[in-house]
């Protein structure tokens, strides 16, 4: 049991040292599409290893699945919005690009 | 555990305080998010787990989605900065209100409030969980005057004219489609799942309701995106049609169906037969969260008049 | 010092510091978002006031779910007050621009 809660608790640490990777990618990247990438990536590998602790530490089926259904809706959710924002940030690129060629 | 209600205090003080001193409005809306995500520990920090769920949903999700909405169709970007004598004056709430604050200090205490009144007539309630209870059943009638605010708010923004058009930009790719197809079932079943746990667990026909209109907003802000302005919006125009409209008013009729026949029958207006308690409640509930769903979703879309 | 003590002496903070940004800031967002703020303190009041009993009171829950709803409706009011301000002072603008 005890051996247990050791493991739950090294795996919510590794998930939050992901979690602080990823945000001082946002915060220190320079451009909108790095900055997503350092998000998402490290994001959700950081929540897949929090819920893992979790896991271990209640044991139980029904909380597993619902934790399983938290990281994947999490995930999906997590790609479709930085798509989204993606395609802003690089329209964006695209409008600033062409406005320094005609400066030309 | 004392140093995580630490920690979030000073956060949620910083990120409020943020939210009100920076200038740039996107970032302003963006920290008012985080406030709501962040109220919404607190709540579970303060066992109360049923408001937390409305937090998340109501004040983090629905307000964010209005109020981007409103940064877009105002082409917001930045207020005047903070002059001097207010950035100087900052200090004056966080002293007047960690004053306030220590003065309340004397009343942390236990007190056992109403709880004990809650819970000893509990087993006649119709239903397990106290404050389901509290709301359909001991406090019916501010929750049936709620729904009535819910429909004065529509009213209230009807009144004030068309709305601004959307200034989305039209996306490129089937991402958003799929993922609304995805989503939106999804939120629907689990404000069903909500709504049916709320008799003995955290959860009814608010946090249901919040849920469903989740589902209408994000359909409705998909298909903004995809289509573009030019198409009418099928979502907003089924929340507005007549039919449904009668679905608006449900929650409120349901509350008053059910209590005059509670006056009929000898229960006092608004009071349940006991062995039937159960299954009105549920019924209530349904109504109210079609009512808060769809009002909060039109809320949001707005009819659909425009400026010439 | 227990977790009620501090949430209401976070629950004063915020609300004097969204009474700040109403009365400090110009904005008419700034404004909203400061009533908002000022609102969710008065909540963190009653739920801390509502933990000191075991269970926790179901009463101020109840209430601050109400309330919670209620709030939103308001903000989406004040949001569309506020864009009819905007259009209006666009209007007037534009009926100035063009006498001149």
């Amino acid at each position: 049991m005890f051996l247990i809660d050791i493991v739950a608790l090294l795996m919510v640490v590794i998930g939050l040292v992901f979690f602080v990777a990823g945000t001082l990618g946002l915060l220190r990247f320079t451009d909108d599409l790095t900055r997503l990438h350092a998000l998402t990536k490290a994001d959700n590998l950081g929540l897949g290893f929090v819920l893992l602790g979790m896991t271990l530490l209640f044991f139980n089926l029904l909380v597993m699945l619902k934790l399983l259904l938290i990281w994947v809706l999490v995930i999906i959710s997590a790609a479709t919005v930085s798509h989204v924002i993606g395609q802003r940030a690089y329209k964006q690129l695209l409008h600033r690009s062409e406005s320094q060629d005609d400066h030309r | 555990m004392i140093i995580v209600d630490l920690l979030l205090a000073l956060t949620i003080v910083l990120v409020a305080a943020r939210c009100l001193y920076t200038s740039n409005l996107a970032e302003s809306v963006v920290m008012f998010i985080v406030f709501g995500l962040l109220l919404s520990l607190v709540w579970v920090r303060l066992y109360a787990p049923d408001t937390a769920l409305a937090e998340v949903a109501i004040g983090a999700g629905l307000a964010g989605a209005l109020l981007l909405a409103t940064l877009s169709q105002l082409h917001l970007t930045h207020a005047a900065k903070a002059t001097a004598m207010a950035r100087i004056s900052l200090i004056i709430p966080v002293l007047l209100g960690g004053a306030l604050g220590v003065s309340l200090l004397s009343l942390v205490q236990p007190a056992p409030g109403l709880s004990d009144l809650v819970m000893n007539n509990i087993t006649q309630s119709g239903v397990e969980h106290p404050v389901t209870a509290v709301l359909l059943n001991y406090r019916a009638w501010d929750t049936a005057l709620e729904l009535a605010i819910l429909m004065w708010a529509w009213a209230a923004q009807r009144a004030l004219g068309p709305n601004l058009a959307w200034h989305g930009v039209r996306l490129q790719g089937l991402v958003l489609v799929y993922f609304s197809r995805l989503m939106v079932p999804l939120l629907a079943l689990v404000a069903g799942y909500v709504l049916w746990q709320g008799a003995y667990a955290p959860g009814g026909a608010f946090q249901a309701g919040a849920l469903l209109a989740t589902a209408f907003i994000l359909a409705f802000i998909v298909q903004q995106a995809q289509l573009g302005q030019a198409n009418p919006a099928v979502i907003r125009r089924f929340i507005h049609h007549w039919a449904v409209k009668l679905l608006w008013l449900g929650g409120l009729l349901a509350f008053f169906v059910v209590g005059l026949a509670g006056l009929l029958l000898g229960y006092g207006f608004m009071g349940y037969a006991p062995a039937y308690a159960g299954a009105l409640i549920l019924a209530i509930e349904i109504a109210a969260t079609f009512s808060i769903a769809l009002i909060l979703a039109a809320l949001f879309t707005g009819e659909g008049r425009r400026y010439e | 010092m227990n977790e009620i003590a501090i949430y209401l002496i976070t629950g004063s903070v915020l609300f004097c510091l969204g009474l700040w940004g109403v009365v400090m800031r110009e904005h008419l967002l700034h404004k909203i978002l400061g009533v908002n703020i000022m609102g969710s303190a008065a909540f963190m009041l009653f739920l801390a006031f509502a933990a000191r009993a075991e269970p926790a009171d179901a009463v101020p829950h109840a209430l601050v779910l109400t309330g919670i709803v209620v709030a939103i409706s308001a903000m989406a009011l004040a949001l569309a007050l506020m864009k009819r301000v905007a259009k209006e002072s666009e209007q007037h603008q534009a009926t100035l621009e063009d006498s001149q």
